[in-house]
């Protein structure tokens, strides 16, 4: 059996935010309620959900950046809360974008400073930093400076940022955003090989795909509290039995997608706003009875390529979602 | 300790390698100089030389130097939070407080560099010569000078890490403590009321002392007391930085002010 290197239990953190030009009110943000789950060593574990689902503020609480309200979290067997000092040499955090690095200094310049904050020995790092480097594909671009670098290989230094002092739980938070398809390719690509040296991840993204061609168990975050944890395979099971009727219309207003909404039988509704038209995606189980109460509401209303089709894991996700992604 | 002390002098490399591709910085230490010199030098050319030495030279260098360690210190942590990489540094094994300590001291070496530039560049431009009348009080003054304001500001990149709204402070430290504090004419110009002001900021006791040593006091007080002074503000402002590094490493983990989104 294989130990627990990350435990949460029952995970809560809320934010102050205040509100107002003159007179400020204080109002309280609960970003994590009662968050559980635990991650074994080797696992690839995706934290999966919409924006503002509370998957940052997870990852930001166990890399000992932020305190939880209230619950426990330990990794390492190291409580977060009290001991950071031994948590911190053994783990890493990694996120998208093109922040977290200095523009102005070299890749070379960026991993040996960061080196240095880490405490890495000085023979230790000659022999480190060319191996990342290599590892990344940025070894011929190691002495550029950073602003030259693409959103790509940026995101690639990253990486090798996060593997410099070569720790045992590596924690991505949405590494692919902003990156074109052929450089989140190549990025999954190397988070993949992690997992195969040994390397305990924790990723969030809000990619399904990504999620599910990466990680060993998803769970899926919304608003705070876990709505469903497991394996791809058992969350695409979630969608046994689900159908999806999908039609692109054109202009229909908000008032209509929440009618369809409250119709009883209908399990999700979901909206894809595209250059000229919109998708719409009715999740329901009885797609032969359902169909003609959707024709009846798009009554007066263009639209074109009605079709009923099998929901994937996506629709199983928006389900659970409430079509927030 | 070895890796801590690593750690500072590559925080020291990597501040003054980025300090200086920055073109305001370029600015504030190449061209600023010259512009304040030209200032003064217009203002007190009618004066003694010794009085030019005082107010144009060390007023030169001293506005640079300021600028450099108190206002970079305290703005590089901004900066850092936009880039995104305070949350970074913050959760390294090496310390917090290490690392800005790193950052100052980079920060000190590039102020008494572009102080050393000033008074060449005053010397050279309006070839007026150098003289200090008593070198070992200026190294003293000087020594303690440094101490003091890289005590100063420790406290303020503590105060910018708790606090995104820190930036008015940061402001009300530039152009009013120039004036309170005598640095380009003395605080006897003042009114009487305002004396009591500029007794409490740390400038005025190293522009005092170092005029004193340039044989042009400008406190009524001897070189003894304000070398006590000084040594009050060291130790206050350490000890103060040490206080607000204490609680910031956790109240910044409750508050979740070291990013922004």
């Amino acid at each position: 059996m294989r130990d627990t290197v990350i435990e949460v239990e029952n995970l809560v953190r809320t934010f102050s935010g205040q509100r107002g030009l003159f007179r400020k009110n204080s109002r309280e943000i609960r970003a994590l309620d009662e968050v559980s789950f635990s991650v074994s060593r080797g696992e690839l574990f995706g934290l999966l959900g919409p924006n503002g689902a509370g998957k940052t503020t997870t990852v930001k609480i166990l890399t000992t950046l932020l305190l939880p309200t209230a619950g426990k979290a330990t990794v390492l067997g190291y409580d977060v809360n009290k001991a950071e000092d031994q948590i911190r040499p053994k783990i890493n955090f990694i996120f998208g974008g093109e922040r977290g690095l200095y523009w102005r200094l070299s890749g070379r310049d960026n991993l040996r400073y960061f080196a240095d904050l880490y405490r890495i020995d000085s023979r230790i790092q000659k022999r480190r930093i060319p191996e990342l480097l290599d590892l990344v594909g940025l070894l011929d671009r190691a002495d550029d400076r950073v602003e030259t670098y693409s959103k790509g290989m940026k995101q690639r230094l990253h990486i090798a940022r996060g593997l410099i002092n070569d720790p045992e739980v590596l924690f991505l938070d949405e590494p692919t955003i902003g990156l074109d398809p052929g450089g989140a390719r190549d990025l999954r690509a190397i988070i993949h090989a992690l997992t195969e040296r040994g390397k305990t991840v924790l990723l969030t993204t809000h990619y399904m795909f990504e999620a599910d061609e990466l990680c060993d168990r998803i769970a899926i975050i919304n608003r705070g509290r876990i709505a469903a944890l497991d394996t791809p395979a058992g969350l695409k099971r979630l969608a046994a039995g689900l159908s999806v009727i999908q039609t692109h219309v054109y202009g229909l207003p908000a008032e209509k997608i929440k009618e369809l909404g409250k119709c009883p039988g209908i399990e999700s509704v979901n909206i894809k706003n595209m250059d000229n038209y919109q998708i719409l995606e009715i999740g329901t189980t009885a797609p032969g009875e359902i169909a003609p109460v959707v024709m009846q509401v798009l009554n007066g209303f263009r639209f074109d390529d009605f079709r009923i089709r099998e929901a994937t894991l996506e629709d199983a996700y928006l389900k659970l979602v409430g079509g927030a992604a | 300790m070895k890796g801590d002390l690593r750690a500072i002098v590559g925080t020291l490399r990597m501040q003054m390698k980025t300090t200086f591709s920055r073109a305001t910085f370029k600015f504030v230490v190449l061209v600023q100089p010259l512009v304040y010199a030209t200032i003064s030098y217009m203002m007190f050319r009618q004066s003694q030389n010794e009085s030019f030495m005082a107010y144009v030279v060390l007023g030169t260098g001293l506005t640079t130097m300021w600028s450099s360690i108190v206002f970079s210190s305290s703005g590089d942590i901004e900066r850092e939070r936009y880039n995104g990489t305070l949350e970074l540094i913050s959760i390294a094994p090496v310390p917090l407080r290490t690392t800005i300590y790193g950052k100052i001291a980079g920060n000190t070496l590039l102020g008494l560099f572009s102080m050393i530039y000033s008074f060449l560049a005053v010397r050279i431009i309006y070839n007026v010569p150098i003289v200090i009348a008593h070198p070992l009080q200026f190294v003293t003054i000087l020594f303690l000078s440094i101490l003091a304001l890289v005590g100063l500001g420790a406290v303020m990149a503590g105060c910018f890490t708790l606090s995104r709204n820190s930036r008015g402070l940061m402001n009300a430290l530039e152009y009013p403590v120039f004036i309170l504090s005598g640095v380009m004419f003395p605080i006897a110009v003042l009114p009487q009321w305002l004396h009591p002001v500029s007794y409490t900021l740390v400038m005025t006791w190293v522009v005092g002392g170092l005029r004193t040593s340039f044989g042009v006091p400008a406190l009524p007080f001897s070189f003894g007391i304000i070398v006590a002074v000084l040594a009050c503000f060291i130790v206050g402002h350490f000890l103060l930085a040490n206080w607000l590094f204490r609680i910031i490493e956790r109240q910044v983990r409750i508050k979740a002010t070291l990013g922004v989104q």
